[in-house]
């Protein structure tokens, strides 16, 4: 395969990978998100 | 874990192998027939080529709504209050052009209001001091009335409000002194020219009330612009009568502007005619050009690849942006300027905070592979019957059919 463009990590992320698995200093945003979004219903 | 391909996969079949682009996380790949098959079936032998499907969103986990998931962070992104607040002010609807397919047609060409003015000034005092304003000055034809850019400009510099401004213009009555004024007066970094044609062409299609022609001047404009550090966004309204002439154009202007990385153009589609193209003439006509020579960065191809998934389609739905009209009247959608029956309200007296317009995200687009690019689509085109789609699709499934 060649990559020509690499995917979005962090779009991929969003939608795809639990947000404990996401490293560095957007792990809380995205664990907000997340809560919010896929633990409880939706964000509104 | 079990994965499927991802439902934003777009493919083309080409000579040199399969193109995969993902519209959501914006991968990018060439695939051998075996690899193309591993994807599709999940039948991958190969554990490193499944990790970069995974790791590049081409494959994802089998349980996973994508769409639903994106429409849900859409609207939580939606609510997240933004640090600017974006105006698009009418400094006149006269025009010194009569397009065929001008929205504007049968709207009172008059001069902004003083009244309108000063509320503005008002509305935009009113909001908090560290509240980014972008404005973004349209017609008519906006440098018809230059004054109240002028005015504006100069009381948001003397409050040291930070503001930024962009202006649509036919770029016929542009000048060394307006170029001056945009640079250093009025913040103006960015601009949109429309060229709907070559010599003749486009001096039929623009129907100058002057019959001065314009097209060669415009050119010599926009050389100057770009020496002059500021962007150039050129639109090429595109239909059936005028498509050949617009490859054209498009091959001219890439001899004009290739050394001016400042310079783009591209096309846009008129819909809501007998000579609208169809979605297949549309990607054709642009393949035409990219097979011509035209760069895809010079096209904005480049950029699409890479934007972020639209959380809304346009202004309409955002509660940070309005129109104002040169009555005052504001919209969510610059397309209504002129119809006060469309009107949201009024500059004068309006609140710090704007109300979002209504969007229709309908089947059609929830299970449409372009959605991140385009969220919807032009409200006012859908509302009218005409083709909503943006021009993004097009321009990807030409390019990558080139790859």
């Amino acid at each position: 395969m060649d990559i020509i463009i690499y995917g979005d990590e962090k779009i991929i992320k969003l939608i795809s990978v639990p947000a404990e698995d996401i490293p560095g200093n957007e792990q809380e945003a995205l664990m907000q998100i997340k809560k919010r979004l896929f633990d409880k219903g939706d964000a509104e | 874990m079990k994965y499927k391909q991802s439902f934003y996969n777009i493919h083309s079949r080409n000579p040199e192998g399969h193109i995969v682009y993902n519209t959501l996380y914006n991968s990018l790949v060439r695939l051998t027939d075996s690899e193309y098959a591993a994807l599709c079936f999940q039948t991958c032998a190969d554990k490193e080529l499944e990790e970069e499907f995974i790791a590049n969103g081409l494959w994802v986990g089998e349980n996973i709504d994508e769409t639903d998931r994106y429409i849900n962070l859409s609207k939580l992104f939606r609510n997240i209050s933004m640090n600017s607040r974006s105006i698009t002010i009418a400094t006149t609807m006269k025009c010194n052009a009569r397009c065929k397919y001008c929205y504007e047609q049968g709207i009172e060409p008059k001069d902004i209001s003083a009244e309108t003015e000063a509320g503005l000034l008002s509305y935009i005092n009113s909001l908090p001091p560290e509240k980014n304003i972008d404005l973004t000055w349209i017609g008519g034809e906006p440098l018809l009335n230059t004054g109240v850019i002028d005015n504006i400009s100069s009381a948001l510099k003397t409050s040291g409000r930070n503001f930024r401004a962009y202006i649509i213009t036919n770029g016929s009555l542009i000048t060394s002194e307006i170029i001056h004024k945009m640079k250093n007066e009025w913040n103006i970094a960015e601009l949109q020219i429309t060229l709907d044609g070559v010599g003749d062409e486009y001096e039929k299609r623009k129907n100058y009330c002057s019959q001065i022609p314009y097209f060669k001047k415009i050119l010599r404009h926009i050389t100057e612009l770009s020496r002059n550090g500021i962007y150039v966004h050129i639109r090429m309204n595109i239909d059936r009568d005028n498509a050949e002439n617009i490859v054209t154009l498009a091959a001219i202007l890439k001899l004009y502007y290739c050394d001016c990385d400042n310079v783009f153009f591209y096309p846009a589609f008129l819909s809501g005619s007998d000579c609208a193209l169809s979605d297949r003439e549309k990607v054709d006509l642009i393949g035409q050009m990219l097979a011509d020579g035209v760069p895809a960065k010079k096209l904005t191809i480049n950029s699409r690849l890479h934007s972020k998934p639209k959380i809304r389609p346009c202004m309409i739905c955002d509660p940070y942006s309005m129109a104002v009209d040169t009555n005052g009247c504001t919209y969510n959608c610059d397309r209504d300027m002129g119809q006060p029956e469309k009107s949201a309200g009024n500059i004068s007296g309006l609140p710090g905070n704007t109300v979002a317009g209504e969007f229709h995200l309908d089947n059609m687009c929830v299970q449409c592979k372009f959605l991140p690019k385009c969220f919807g689509g032009c409200t006012s085109d859908r509302e009218q019957g005409e083709c909503f789609c943006f021009i993004d699709k097009y321009l990807i499934q030409a390019y990558i059919e080139t790859l």
